[in-house]
């Protein structure tokens, strides 16, 4: 049950952040919101009863149906001088395959990495994302496409590969960075740098939320009260900067609040890693956590002026079914990877029941 | 695998990492709101500021003689801000009453707008509604009325296919564009040339700062930045030729369809054949731009759609049809390249070759090259597209540019089809025939022109082997006098012999004068042109498979400016009868009698 009283917290608390962020004009966003998260509820729990172990088999369709719909958004959208991300589904609203493609690396990853560690064995593993990474690259997508390199780092990391080699990696990316930027992105580092430099256009987005997270204070305005939110002072405060209700609503209870979970949440994400029978439940869970880890980071710390504008959403808390859906489904395979390390081998070692030990993680 | 101690040992690093990382999070938190939580407040309290974008005017259209077509009037718009609407129901059943429309859509719009920002549901608002708005929007918080500016054309349906029409900007077009400046609620050029040149006309905005309390009233307000308009936008069309070509094809048309019992269209463009210049373009039927510009009902637009007539679509560059025998021209020029005949040839015309028939049964009998253009034999072009084969005419279709847009700055344009053998393999698994190349040499069979393909098909022609590119746009000229836009005509230079053309403007020439088209025989200027008349089959669109026309043609003969070219749609009848003098009032309007005296003098008088 662990893992679900987070979650659930989560959910809730995020959930009422975005019915008071549209409780005018966009009043049915918040409701649809509550059917993805029906529906998520029900994916979660399927994933869950599911052997995670059938994910081997699934993970060789699944990446070629994943880079099919990434083709599929690149090839739909007149993509002039923006980028092209959703395909439309109709009147079940849109899907974002790069949402997919999040969770879809997560797998083909830990399948990849799970037997024994090769060089051959990383090399496959990189040249897998690789596609996945590009073609949400050109989107272009750089938020996302950077979640990817992080996520899998950090697998290939616990997965035994030599520490200084993958930093000396990322140190020549980060160096690589500024040429393959293009002009917008380079634009938001350096408003992150300095706000005030472009206090009318996307400094003004910064400057807009952390004043209004600053002026919740300890315990915020209350729900519905916000007026920086209600009168629409922060520019698209229902996507991507749904944390500013958080902070101005609810204060400070309320932001460390939704920390508070994100890490019991975590946490308990690492421990299923940590006590999973083999490597590749380890990474699976290992992958998840990471993922909701730099979202969290990175979509929080751009509100509060600690990390650039890369456009990645809150984890649970965007507007819009497929990311609620990918988020609930990569929980039901976590669940699935303690469910099988529970069952006990031998009935004698019962009451070692991993359930019964403490999260070891930070919080021992 | 079981997981080893190095796997476990990483676990609680990327653990103890992770929660560092929240940690550093939640100490920002305190800081921004305990540590400085009150300083916040006293901002967010006092000085809220929002910038608001303030609309640029946008660029009028000009005529080439400075006559504004296109231009901006005032007028009253009803707006409604979806997260000040209260009573949203009632709201929504009194607008839909007073605006005609259902509540379902109108509840759809304002459910998919931005919340904070003003929807305008109807603009130019009538008298009678624009009192009623306002009593609404005296009583109910969130609805408003306001000023605005509408795109106002003075010439009604004059060239609405040209100019196009300006509507709010939609999901699609803001994603890709939202880099550049655009934003929600935004109108963008959605066709013509509204759209062609959007960029330039919109102008650029300014921005006003508004300090608001936290009631949402604004306090102050001042103009940070001011809107630069939009350039005015310079044409080479003649609004008097543009009337002139579309009375002639409208009187036209409206004959054809009381004689036909069906509605069909057509088109005249006269272009300048050395640059390219458009002078007028017209395509009939057009529709009314006037409702798309104070936004349009659904109802219009579906009936706009359901139109038989098909207003929307604008003949001379969004469909192609068959050249028919203005096609010769190309088959003529590709023939005397390849040697198969000299400018001196003499042919016989026995009513068929194999079992293509000409168009007169009985045969031309003995026939000169000259005359077998001005006549327009099948035959002697059967012959010639036989022998030179589909290759070679191809080739010489896609150097007139055939198969490919001509480049004219209007979106959406067709390149037509010219087909291949590997085309027809692909599309109708069958090979290519001889008999495919002899209908292809007189411009039946698969191939597909535009009207202003053919238009710049017979400019080469006429300037002796150079292919140009039609351009509407003369020049944009902003409000401070810079010049933003100028195009330099673009011309491809054709490898034709300068002798060979020459020969066929004779054969054009001597059609006006004793062949097709002594429709446009005019004593005051020496007009060249080659008639066209394509057959048909019954089909969806055309029940009795009638007749579509055509009529190419260039002038004056001996140094040629313009170029004229009709297109009549299942008009039924012939080129010569009914396109060529629809051409010959273009004519008229150009070289009225005694035009070249006026010329002369005009060149003396300032020695």
């Amino acid at each position: 049950m662990k893992l679900y009283i987070p979650l659930f917290g989560i959910l809730a608390l995020l959930w009422l952040a975005l019915y008071s962020a549209t409780q005018f004009g966009q009043a049915g966003e918040a409701i649809r919101q509550f059917a993805y998260i029906v529906v998520g509820t029900v994916v979660m729990f399927f994933l869950t009863v599911i052997d995670y172990r059938k994910l081997r088999k699934a993970s060789i369709p699944l990446y070629f149906i994943t880079l099919g719909t990434l083709a599929a958004v690149l090839v739909a959208g007149e993509s002039v001088n923006g980028s092209q991300r959703w395909l439309s589904l109709g009147s079940l609203g849109t899907f974002q395959p790069s949402e997919l493609a999040k969770l879809t690396s997560i797998i083909v990853a830990a399948t990849i990495l799970s037997g024994k560690l090769t060089w051959k064995r990383a090399l496959a593993a990189a040249l897998a994302l690789g596609p996945l990474f590009l073609s949400i690259l050109i989107q272009p997508d750089l938020g996302t496409s950077l979640v990817l390199v992080v996520v899998g780092g950090v697998m290939a990391y616990v997965s035994g590969v030599n520490g200084t080699f993958l930093f000396s990696l990322v140190g020549l990316g980060g160096a690589a960075l500024p040429f393959v930027l293009k002009e917008y992105q380079r634009d938001r580092l350096m408003v992150f740098v300095n706000p005030d430099i472009d206090p009318m256009g996307m400094g003004y987005s910064l400057v807009q939320s952390q004043t209004a997270i600053g002026s919740g204070g300890f315990l915020g305005k209350g729900l519905l009260k916000g007026h920086m939110t209600q009168h629409g002072f922060v520019p698209e405060n229902w996507t991507d900067f749904i944390f500013t209700v958080v902070g101005e609503e609810l204060g400070l209870v309320g932001g460390v609040g939704l920390l508070l979970m994100f890490a019991f949440l975590i946490s308990f994400i690492l421990h299923a890693g940590y006590k999973a029978v083999d490597r590749l439940g380890s990474l699976l869970c290992v992958g998840v956590a990471t993922l909701l880890l730099f979202q969290v980071f990175v979509n929080i710390g751009m509100t509060i002026g600690l990390a650039p504008v890369v456009g990645l959403p809150l984890p649970f808390g965007s507007y819009g079914g497929s990311a609620i859906l990918v988020y609930m489904a990569a929980i039901g395979i976590v669940g699935s990877v303690r469910i099988e390390s529970r069952v006990p081998e031998d009935p004698l070692s019962d009451s070692l029941h991993p359930s019964m030990e403490g999260p070891c993680l930070g919080l021992e | 695998m079981s997981p080893n101690g190095v796997v476990k040992s990483r676990i609680r690093q990327v653990g103890l990492t992770g929660m560092l990382l929240l940690t550093v999070l939640g100490a920002r938190l305190y800081d921004l709101q305990v540590l400085q939580g009150k300083d916040y407040l006293k901002r967010a309290n006092q000085n809220t500021i929002v910038v608001e974008p303030r609309p640029a005017t946008r660029g009028r259209i000009l005529d080439c003689h400075g006559e504004i077509m296109v231009s901006n009037a005032p007028q009253f718009e009803l707006v409604v801000t979806p997260s000040e609407l209260r009573e949203r129901k009632e709201v929504i059943k009194e607008l839909s009453k007073l605006l005609d429309e259902t509540e379902a859509e109108l509840d759809k719009k304002i459910f998919q707008a931005a919340p904070h920002a003003p929807l305008v549901l109807r603009r130019d608002l009538t008298q009678d509604t624009l009192v009623r708005a306002t009593e609404i929007a005296e009583q109910r918080k969130g609805v408003g009325v306001r000023a605005g500016a509408i795109r106002r054309f003075k010439y009604g349906k004059m060239a609405s296919h040209l100019f196009g029409y300006v509507g709010e900007i939609n999901a699609v077009e803001l994603r890709t564009r939202r880099n550049s400046g655009y934003a929600l609620g935004d109108g963008i050029g959605k066709v013509g040339l509204e759209k062609q040149y959007d960029a330039l006309l919109r102008g650029k905005k300014g921005a006003d700062q508004v300090h608001i309390d936290v009631l949402g009233r604004t306090v102050s307000q001042f103009e940070l930045r001011p809107s630069t308009p939009g350039p005015d936008l310079y044409l080479h069309l003649d609004a008097k030729l543009q009337q002139v070509a579309e009375k002639a094809l409208g009187e036209t048309l409206a004959e054809l369809e009381k004689a036909n019992g069906e509605r069909s269209g057509g088109t005249v463009v006269v272009m300048d054949v050395n640059t390219g210049a458009v002078r007028a373009l017209a395509s009939l039927p057009q529709y009314d731009p006037r409702p798309f510009a104070r936004g349009i009902k659904s109802k219009e637009y579906q009936a706009l759609l359901d139109d038989p007539g098909f207003p929307l679509v604008n003949r001379m560059i969004h469909s192609a049809f068959s050249p028919g025998s203005t096609f010769k021209l190309i088959t003529a020029t590709a023939a005397l390249q390849k040697n198969l005949c000299t400018t001196h040839s003499y042919f016989v015309c026995g009513g068929s070759f194999g079992p293509a028939n000409c168009f007169v049964r009985s045969g031309h009998g003995g026939i000169s090259w000259e005359d077998a253009m001005a006549h327009s034999c099948d035959v002697v072009f059967y012959k010639l597209g036989f022998e030179m084969g589909i290759d070679h005419l191809r080739k010489w279709c896609a150097l007139y540019g055939l198969g490919t847009p001509t480049g004219i700055d209007l979106p959406a344009e067709t390149g037509g089809l010219l087909p291949s053998p590997e085309w027809k393999q692909k599309e109708w698994d069958d090979r290519w025939y001889d008999g495919d190349t002899i209908n292809m040499s007189i411009g039946q069979g698969f191939l597909l022109v535009s009207p202003l393909q053919m238009a710049v098909v017979t400019a080469a022609v006429a300037n002796g082997g150079e292919v140009v590119r039609p351009t509407l746009a003369k020049k944009a000229i902003a409000k401070n006098g810079a010049v933003l836009l100028e195009p330099e005509p673009h011309r491809e230079k054709l490898p034709a012999k300068p002798e060979f053309l020459a020969s066929v403007r004779r054969g054009m020439r001597g059609a006006v004068i004793h062949g097709t088209a002594v429709a446009t025989n005019l004593p005051q200027v020496a007009v060249a042109g080659k008639t066209g008349t394509v057959e048909n089959s019954p089909s969806i669109h055309n029940k009795h498979g009638r007749n579509h026309v055509w009529f190419v043609s260039f002038a004056p003969y001996e140094k040629p400016e313009v170029t004229v070219v009709v297109f009549l749609e299942k008009s039924h009848g012939y080129g010569g009868g009914l396109a060529a003098p629809i051409a010959r009032k273009c004519y008229e309007y150009l070289y009225p009698e005694g035009w070249d005296q006026e010329k002369k003098e005009e060149v003396k008088s300032p020695a």
